[in-house]
């Protein structure tokens, strides 16, 4: 099946053609850029009749058989982060052909824009643990690019260390890989775990522990996450939102999903090692967003506060967790990309983040003010938006298990992010400003924001009812399957 | 029978609520084509169901339907006939009459308790707006009681419905909820204690949906009641609750109909009849007997067509004069001849003469509280005798009042009976007036028989029997009417003497009200009508003295919960920020320590079991 590859192909490609053409037109830069990136979403939905059709597509990288050659799979899991995924970067890449604007090169952002997508990509639909890793590193050096993109002295200083962080991170994945062939001879993930099914524990711990600090460090929980705020505050807004939204998300929690419930399953301690690392990285994060001055690095902690959740009901598990952090990872990627992209609006009209300069916003832009309020809604957990159903999900999977205390925290945890937002909302929406003129602001930067506010505002009522037998089959996935099965086929 | 087909009258009524928002623009001729072309489909989708196989239901599916076909009905009728009364109304009348109307669907269809609940309290809200559609003085405090004591009624209901899961675990249990489910539905239908937001409800919505409230909106109390009480409770779990049920409904028929005799105001009396005739339901359905059952359910049908009937009637009065007070009427009969006719149809009903339809289940109540055969039940059905009498002798006050007597009534605006925006609604109702009194046993075998089951000891020849005498009242009643035409034409004026003395036509004239009013001082009732002037009877007059205590209670813990917990929690969790703050130091070698730190952290849970 051809269709797998194909979201990877057409970015790269795009990245290639916009190389050779940005210095010549910049606006065709952009505008190649959106329609590769609509080709690759048609090419999802088209593959998505397949995937549920027949359970998993696995494609052999020139007919080469495991474990010579690279292998390809999408199962209902992997498809329901790679419907997300291109889903929504055609949204972001909308955004920022107004919003680059701003910046002498917007050209080149359209070059590693792509390549980053590419390498999202390719993560989701490799069998590999080297190609992970490749895709992975594809991704990350785009995302250092990116962040620096500004040039800004704050901007190079948050890169460096987002770098030099990301890069340890890195390592230890490699390390990881590198043992792993060093135990097994192979590094197809299905080959390995049918072969270390036979193997015994003590051989394999410190793998799974590699793996699980490196892929933390990507996803950003607790005591790995000091990269983010300084790198997310700093990005330009779409970049932010694409950060926050989708790129912790798809080079951190999905092979953390993977690693936990279809590759190690024999290790439960593996378990109560999310859900610590979840409980502190929500607590953490909320608390250090309370009182942030600037308006991008309070979201940013507040990523860090909501990946927590989704690690947390990873690490509980059984069906209502595995649901819950399917279902939270899907709504906080459509509520922290549309506060990414709002905040990216209001950057643009008064070329200010921080929270003193901003007022009387009700008045000045109304469409914006809508949007950011139905985003922050949703994250607070405030019923008809998206997280709200996704956080019950997760404080139900807690009182399953009788996990009570978690779910107490849950709870004081979304109050607290309730409360800062409102502390938000209350001084840059609704307070009082002398000068209350209705501010033009570009369809462009508008259509993106309302179309994710659409889908927030539908999501509870209307598609979770719907796309649940989808979900149903990634949960059942993430508690039945391991990758050996395949091999005894 | 899935439950898509059952929910689609709630869906499309909810359809042609929104519908009417979206096009608020449109002229008010073609609105009222659309809703009453929405009502007659909602009616239509009701009835559909019928066509299906009915056995594949069961019994309270088919008690739904029932229900469901009764409320969209007489929502049909109102919808035509607010058309004509009130014909300059905006958008969101309409749009408010079909959200209010598919929500009482929807608790009649509803499946499962919870949406029984959530559509429930639909219906409160959407009904609580009509309360304040005219926006008088006398609204608005009508509406705080309403929704005080409804929505205190909404939670007794939910408490019951969450407890229904734990009823048979411990007696008292079992007792509590009962007990929050009896207030629930009760405030809803208005029964003894719990009556008093209904009266002054009723004299302020539009008059249609007065006729909507008492037809319908108190019968999804009762609705409600017989689901748990038949279904969960089921009848005889306890002779507390079934006495103390008979006790209740005795003394709401008989304090609702005693105070429907002193009014003045046509509606006002009207509200206090339906308490009246609650009670009758109520008493026959305490006594959990299947011929109970049918008596209350049948009572239930002829109550909500002769109620509305009778609000929809009295509103050409108020339309016509401008004015709910019964002095200000008088000699309508030649004005109004269909209205006349149609109304002293539902006064005969309602005050329970053969051969209508009041008689037919009044002769079933008594039947059934013969049957049961206690003496609290044999208590009942005297007092219920009792309260037919005197409810015939309140109505014999109101049609002497407007439509006959000496004429003194001012006319404010002219209006015509010929519009078949209220021939339909008024001839309709009437006609099923007569229905249900002359073919009883056809529409018992009919209608009651699949929801109930046969049942064996009624005696239905009797009341077959009296019917068919009837049939000669009827002839006499059209006599009575046909005369009453050519009679009010030409009044006959005789001169009073006292001592030899011509006395003027002011001090000789007297009417029902003034007469009425010697009931104060009779011995007897006189001791009841004095406890009710103190509000001994109004339970949320009584309550508004508790309402007072438990605000300043509330001051006060709200006073300790900004200074002892909101202030003292702020300055914790700032502290807890400091804190969390030095972790996060821009300092880059710290950072590298702490993701060493994690990894470590890791490691020696993952080897904690070796």
């Amino acid at each position: 099946m051809n269709l797998i590859i194909s979201p990877v192909i057409l970015y790269l490609l795009s990245a290639f053609l916009i190389a050779l053409i940005w210095k010549e037109n910049e606006k065709l830069a952009g505008f190649a850029s959106l329609s590769f990136s609509i080709l690759s979403m048609i090419s999802v939905i088209l593959l998505g009749r397949f995937v549920f059709l027949n359970e998993r597509i696995i494609y052999f990288v020139g007919g080469w058989e495991v474990p010579i050659g690279i292998t390809l799979m999408v199962d209902s899991l992997s498809y329901i982060f790679l419907f997300t995924l291109n889903s929504m970067l055609p949204l972001i890449c909308w955004f920022s052909i107004t919003y680059m604007k701003k910046y002498t090169n917007p050209g080149l952002f359209y070059i590693v824009f792509s390549l980053i997508s590419a390498g999202m990509n390719g993560i989701l639909i490799s069998m590999d643990f080297f190609n992970i890793y490749v895709f992975l590193e594809i991704a990350s050096i785009a995302s250092y690019i990116l962040v620096a993109f500004g040039l800004r002295t704050e901007e190079i200083e948050a890169s460096l260390k987002y770098t030099i962080l990301g890069f340890i991170g890195s390592t230890l994945i490699i390390i990881g890989i590198g043992l792993i062939l060093g135990k097994t001879g192979t590094l197809n993930i299905a080959d390995f775990t049918y072969i270390a099914e036979n193997l015994r524990k003590h051989q394999l711990w410190f793998i799974l522990g590699l793996f699980i600090a490196g892929f933390s460090l990507k996803t950003a929980l607790f005591p790995f996450h000091f990269w983010l705020p300084d790198a997310h505050s700093l990005a330009p807004s779409p970049v932010s939102a694409l950060l926050s939204g989708l790129f912790i998300k798809v080079t951190g929690l999905y092979p953390l999903f993977r690693i936990i419930t279809n590759i190690f399953v024999m290790f439960p301690e593996s378990k109560i090692i999310l859900i610590g690392l979840g409980l502190a990285s929500m607590i953490f994060g909320s608390f250090m967003a309370i009182d942030q001055i600037d308006i991008k690095r309070m979201y940013a902690y507040s990523s860090i506060s909501q990946i927590g959740y989704c690690a947390l009901s990873l690490g509980i598990g059984g069906y209502w967790g595995y649901l819950g952090a399917i279902l939270h990872f899907i709504f906080h990627s459509l509520s922290k990309s549309l506060l990414f992209l709002n905040i990216g609006a209001i950057e643009y009209k008064y070329n200010t983040t921080k929270i003193e300069e901003l007022k009387g916003l009700e008045d000045k832009l109304p469409y914006v003010v809508t949007t950011g309020s139905i985003g922050m809604l949703s994250i607070s957990g405030i019923p008809p938006f998206g997280c709200f159903w996704s956080k019950i999900v997760i404080i139900i999977s807690a009182i399953k298990k009788h996990y009570y205390g978690i779910a107490f925290i849950c709870v004081i945890i979304s109050t607290i992010t309730l409360g800062y937002f409102l502390r938000l909302k209350r001084n840059i929406f609704y307070s009082k400003d002398d000068e209350s003129k209705t501010v033009e602001i570009s369809y462009n930067l508008l259509m993106p924001m309302v179309i994710l506010s659409i889908f927030i505002l539908l999501s509870g009522l209307v598609f979770t009812p719907n796309i649940k037998i989808y979900l149903d089959k990634a949960v059942y996935i993430m508690e039945n399957f391991t990758y050996a099965k395949i091999m005894e086929k | 029978m899935s439950i898509k087909i059952l929910f689609f009258p709630v869906f499309l009524s909810f359809l042609f609520s929104f519908l009417n928002i979206l096009l608020w623009k449109i002229r008010r001729r073609f609105r009222s084509f659309l809703s009453i072309f929405g009502s007659f489909l909602v009616l239509i989708s009701c009835i559909y169901i019928l066509f299906f196989n009915l056995s594949c239901f069961t019994q309270w599916e088919k008690l739904s339907q029932f229900f469901a076909i009764l409320i969209s009905t007489i929502s049909f009728l109102c919808m035509i006939y607010s058309q004509w009364y009130i014909p300059f109304v905006n958008f969101i009348y309409d749009s408010l009459f079909f959200l209010f109307s598919g929500a009482m669907l929807g608790v009649v269809l509803s499946n499962s308790l919870i949406s029984l609940y959530i559509f429930w309290e639909l219906m409160t809200i959407s009904s609580f707006f009509f309360i304040l559609y005219e926006n008088t003085e006398e609204a608005k405090n009508a509406s705080i009681k309403y929704i005080i004591m409804t929505g205190t009624g909404s939670i007794f209901l939910l408490f019951g419905i969450l407890g229904t899961n734990f009823i048979e675990k411990n007696i008292l249990w079992k007792h509590l909820f009962f007990f929050s489910i009896f207030i629930g539905a009760g405030v809803k239908s208005g029964i003894f204690p719990l009556y008093s937001w209904l009266p002054d409800t009723y004299l302020s919505v539009p008059t249609p949906i007065s006729a909507m409230f008492s037809g319908i909106m108190s019968k999804t109390g009762i609705y409600a009641f017989i689901k748990f009480y038949f279904t969960i409770f089921y009848p005889e779990w306890s002779t507390f609750w079934e006495n103390l049920m008979i006790i209740i409904g005795m003394i709401t028929l008989l304090s609702g109909v005693l105070l429907a005799l002193i009014q003045h105001d046509i509606k006002r009396l009207l509200a206090y009849h339906s308490v009246s005739q609650i009670g009758y339901i109520f008493l026959s359905i305490a006594t959990g007997t299947s011929i109970g059952l049918l008596g209350g359910l049948y009572h239930l049908l002829n109550h909500s067509i002769f109620k509305s009937l009778l609000f929809l009637g009295a509103g050409v009065l108020i339309k016509m004069t401008h004015s709910r007070e019964l002095e200000d009427y008088g000699n309508f009969s030649s004005i109004l001849p269909f209205t006349f006719l149609t109304f002293s149809i539902a006064s005969f009903s309602i005050s329970g003469l053969p051969p209508f339809n009041g008689f037919v289940s009044k002769w079933i109540i008594c039947q059934a509280l013969l049957e049961k055969g206690t003496t609290l039940s044999i208590l009942g059905m005297i007092i219920s005798l009792l309260g037919s009498a005197l409810t015939l002798a309140s109505f014999i006050k109101v049609i002497n009042d407007s439509f006959l007597g000496v004429g003194k009534g001012q006319i404010k605006e002219k209006i015509s009976e010929k519009s078949f925006l209220i021939i339909t609604p008024l001839g309709f109702l009437a006609l099923n007036c007569l229905i249900l009194g002359i073919f009883p046993s056809l529409v018992i075998n009919k209608i009651f028989n699949p929801i109930l089951g046969t049942i064996s000891t009624l005696n239905i020849k009797l009341i077959n029997l009296i019917s068919f005498w009837g049939y000669l009242f009827i002839l006499i009643i059209f006599l009575i009417y046909f005369y009453s035409l050519r009679l009010t034409k030409k009044i006959k004026e005789k001169r009073v003497f006292i001592g030899g003395e011509v006395i003027s036509r002011e001090l000789s004239d007297f009417d029902g009200s003034h007469f009425y009013k010697t009931l104060y001082e009779t011995e007897g009732i006189k001791e009841f009508y004095e406890i009710e002037k103190k509000g001994l009877l109004d339970s949320y007059k009584i309550s508004e003295k508790f309402f007072n205590l438990s605000s300043r209670i509330s001051n006060k813990i709200e006073i300790f919960m900004r200074d002892e917990i909101y202030l003292k929690g702020r300055k914790f969790i700032l502290f807890l920020t400091e804190k969390f703050r030095t972790f996060q130091n821009g300092l880059l070698p710290r950072y590298i320590f702490w993701v060493i730190a994690g990894l470590i952290f890791i490691m020696e849970i993952l080897v904690w079991r070796y």
